[in-house]
């Protein structure tokens, strides 16, 4: 019973820090994210299982785990509203050749970033950039001006 | 508002479609077991559930409350009352024994207070009695409790535990 309201907490509590983390930390990952990523396992295992090390505490654990990310991704099929809240909405960053600075500030993404998927992208001139979107995933996609526009 | 400021429209948007969900017959059925772990366990069945076993007889009340269900490693308690039937006053317990078989499913059996032997109980004390257990193994553990009243009479009840792995 104590670990599966456990493991509802500390999904919701993970959740919600990704959520409030942003885009930034799903995408590519820096040493720094990368740490706080790998570090939250080891924080949140002890609070899970406590001192009981049974198998069916680590099953109710799993299958409870399971069972929300099940659930959350039902609701947010099933509702729009749910899966923008989940997963967020893409954040324009380039619109026709021209850095959108509020939203770059907003997502804490670094010019040279942008610059950097456009290189990637075989595009030389920002001019020729048409959209940039960093997806919900955090990727960035490049999407440039069809010839002659 | 400046250029900067202006709200830009993006690349088209997906369309939209009537939501619904659909699972496969297998996936369905996965997805039962998987969500009846957690329903089990909110439920107490996975071992945090207790059983309260009672016995009446002329002069006496003997009830004893059993882990219906414990988990292996998890240290577990009997209590174990007795009193009398009439005005329900608590009585001491001369002796409580719990039976070789289904102590055998158990470890670090240890009786509070600790005055008691283990798991046989040589002094007089007042109800209630606790005896602490560590399940070993997994799979039922069952066998007969037995309380020795202060006038000599002997009372028993069948108690059962089941130990999940």
């Amino acid at each position: 019973m104590e670990t599966v309201l456990r493991v509802v907490i500390i999904y919701a509590v993970i959740l919600l820090g990704l959520r409030v983390l942003g885009k930034r930390e799903f995408g590519e990952l820096s040493p720094l994210e990368l740490i706080t990523l790998i570090l939250i396992p080891d924080l949140v295992s002890q609070g899970v299982v406590r001192s009981d090390y049974s198998l069916t505490n680590s099953i109710i654990a799993v299958t409870t785990l399971f069972s929300l990310v099940f659930l959350v991704s039902l609701l947010s099929h099933r509702f729009g509203r749910v899966e923008k809240w989940i997963d967020g909405e893409p954040t324009l960053l380039v619109a026709r050749g021209r850095l959108l600075v509020k939203n770059l500030n907003r997502e804490r993404i670094s010019p040279d970033e942008v610059y950097s998927q456009m290189h990637k992208s075989g595009c030389e001139h920002l001019s020729r950039v048409r959209w940039a979107v960093l997806e919900t995933d955090g990727r960035i996609s490049i999407i440039l001006e069809k010839n002659g526009e | 508002m400046s250029e900067a400021d202006k709200p830009v429209r993006g690349p088209e948007p997906a369309p939209e479609f009537a939501r619904r969900l659909v699972l496969g017959r297998w996936q369905a059925a996965g997805l039962v077991l998987l969500l009846g772990v957690p329903v089990l366990a909110l439920g107490r069945l996975l071992g945090d559930r207790v059983e309260s076993h009672a016995l009446r007889t002329g002069e006496w009340v003997l009830v004893a409350e059993v882990p219906a269900c414990a988990r292996e490693g998890n240290q577990m308690r009997i209590t174990v009352r007795l009193a009398r039937a009439a005005g329900g006053a608590e009585a001491p317990l001369s002796r409580v024994e719990l039976s070789a078989d289904y102590l055998s499913r158990f470890s670090a059996v240890r009786p509070l207070p600790s005055g008691f032997g283990d798991p046989v109980t040589p002094a007089r004390v007042s109800a209630p009695m606790i005896i602490e257990l560590t399940p070993e193994g997994y799979g039922w553990a069952r066998g007969r409790l037995g309380v020795v009243t202060e006038t000599g009479q002997r009372l028993e009840l069948a108690v059962k535990t089941f130990v999940f792995p």
